[in-house]
């Protein structure tokens, strides 16, 4: 066994629990069996507090066809908790597997904060790890669910991987795996396909004849890594960053109205005016992101947006506007307003 | 052999970082309160007057009326600021302390939680066939 097959076999073997979980129980399912005993719990509660105070009302008493519904307020009283207690325990498992993940419910203050937990491994690739083929690494990784999206990302088929698959002159055990060094930050799953890529020629062979370059690979790994977690970061409403961007009651109490500017000028916060597909944009997204630490500046906070005409620099100063509406904004800038 | 991983994982995990975990949630819930009711801006300004709506008319010199009715209308408008202040830093106080005991009493259940799902599934049980 190699040094970095035994550092991920024992980290592996630290989160095991909560790898086996994800394994028989996935993620999806889990929310799905939530919502699915959530639902009647609430339905059949509401419906024993009903049937119970039925009788106790007069106006019902003497309005509602007479049924035995009050008499069943205990069944469905019973039902309501025995799913309170599935819910419970589905609830309490969600936890546990939600704090192996994040490695505790820290308070982690943006996607790069939590990347860059010192000497760990992170869990996704903790998740590949432990459900690969130890035997077989490229398979294992083509396989699973984070390498499916991969390789789809970089655009072959899934005729050419079964092909590949089983066309291979050599088969990569764990024995040999060389993972990259990291200086700072966590193992993730890019630095798995890095070391894949770097001792797998017969997955480099495929690739070079797609056209993708080492390069294009980590990126296409970068990008499903990244969005798999943004999704499970935004999901987190207990952390700071999420739950700091609901805005404050009361901030813009200590402002005064702006007579004269509104007299002369056209107030855009809260127009949401700003363009859909401008507000769907990478890029738009980045400019308003500058736009928005240039002005959260205590001194010298002027920006300037040139463009040429038709650009869309009205748009960008649009979806700063609706940015600053919502609430979804650095501190500095919040309840400001934006006039045009 | 997963089972049991699991369940003792869990039981470990249950009675030990969960903890913390709760600890951490809590304590960003009562940041976020702060941070909603706004209470530290409110506080800072707590005796501005409301929107900063001010009588300016009074430039000053011997006017009487002017001075009397641009101090009245300036200490009305600093009361209207801070009896506004006052009941949304109250309300946010309220709700601070909600989620203090709250705190505490889910740290209770979380500690009896096995139990408690057993005496729930129980009592369940008893109902339905009462």
């Amino acid at each position: 066994m190699n040094m970095d097959n035994e550092t991920l076999s024992g980290n592996v073997r630290k989160a095991l629990g909560a790898l086996y979980l994800d394994a028989i129980f996935p993620t999806r399912i889990r929310k799905v069996a939530r919502t699915l005993v959530f639902i009647p719990m609430v339905l059949l509660g509401l419906l024993s507090a009903i049937s119970y105070a039925i009788p106790t009302v007069p106006f019902l008493v003497n309005t509602l066809p007479e049924t035995k519904i009050e008499n069943l307020w205990h069944v469905f009283f019973g039902f309501s908790g025995l799913f309170l207690a599935f819910w419970l325990v589905l609830t309490a498992l969600e936890l546990f597997y939600l704090s192996a993940y994040f490695g505790g419910m820290k308070t982690s203050i943006s996607l790069k904060e939590v990347y860059k937990r010192e000497g760990g491994v992170s869990f996704e690739l903790l998740q590949l790890y432990f459900s690969i083929d130890k035997n077989d690494l490229t398979g294992g990784f083509i396989n699973s669910d984070l390498g499916w999206q991969i390789i789809m990302r970089c655009g072959i088929s899934k005729e050419e991987i079964f092909e590949f698959l089983s066309n291979r002159k050599e088969i990569l055990p764990a024995s040999k795996l060389v993972l990259p060094e990291v200086k700072d930050g966590m193992l993730l799953p890019r630095h798995f396909a890095e070391a894949l890529i770097v001792a797998d020629e017969d997955l480099r062979n495929l690739l070079f004849s797609h056209g993708i370059s080492r390069e294009g690979f980590l990126s296409a790994t970068e990008w499903v890594e990244r969005m798999d977690r943004a999704g499970r970061v935004n999901s987190r409403w207990w952390s700071r960053a999420n739950l700091g961007l609901m805005p404050g009651l009361g901030k813009d109490w200590a402002y005064g109205w702006t007579y004269t500017l509104n007299k002369y000028g056209t107030e855009l916060t809260g127009l949401g005016k700003s363009s859909y597909i401008l507000s769907h944009s990478v890029h738009a997204d980045k400019t308003v992101k500058q736009i928005e630490a240039v002005l959260a500046k205590s001194h010298e906070a002027n920006a300037f947006v040139v463009g040429e005409d038709g650009v869309g620099v009205n748009d960008i100063l649009g979806l700063l506007a609706d940015k600053i509406a919502s609430g979804k904004v650095l501190g500095p800038i919040e309840h400001k307003k934006l006039l045009f | 052999m997963a089972l049991s991983t699991i369940l003792a994982s869990y039981i470990f995990w249950h009675y030990g970082q969960a903890y913390k975990d709760l600890k951490t949630i809590f304590l960003n819930l009562i940041w976020f309160l702060f941070h909603f009711f706004s209470i530290s801006v409110l506080l800072k300004t707590l005796f501005s007057p409301w929107k900063r709506v001010v009588d300016e008319t009074y430039k000053g010199g011997l006017d009487i009326e002017g001075y009397a009715s641009a101090t009245l209308v300036n200490i009305i408008m600093r009361l209207v600021g801070f009896v506004s202040r006052s009941i949304l830093i109250l309300a946010g106080l309220i709700c601070i302390i909600f989620i203090l005991i709250s705190a505490i009493l889910v740290f209770i259940a979380w500690t009896l939680l096995p139990g408690l799902i057993v005496v729930i599934i129980g009592y369940s049980i008893f109902f339905i066939t009462a």
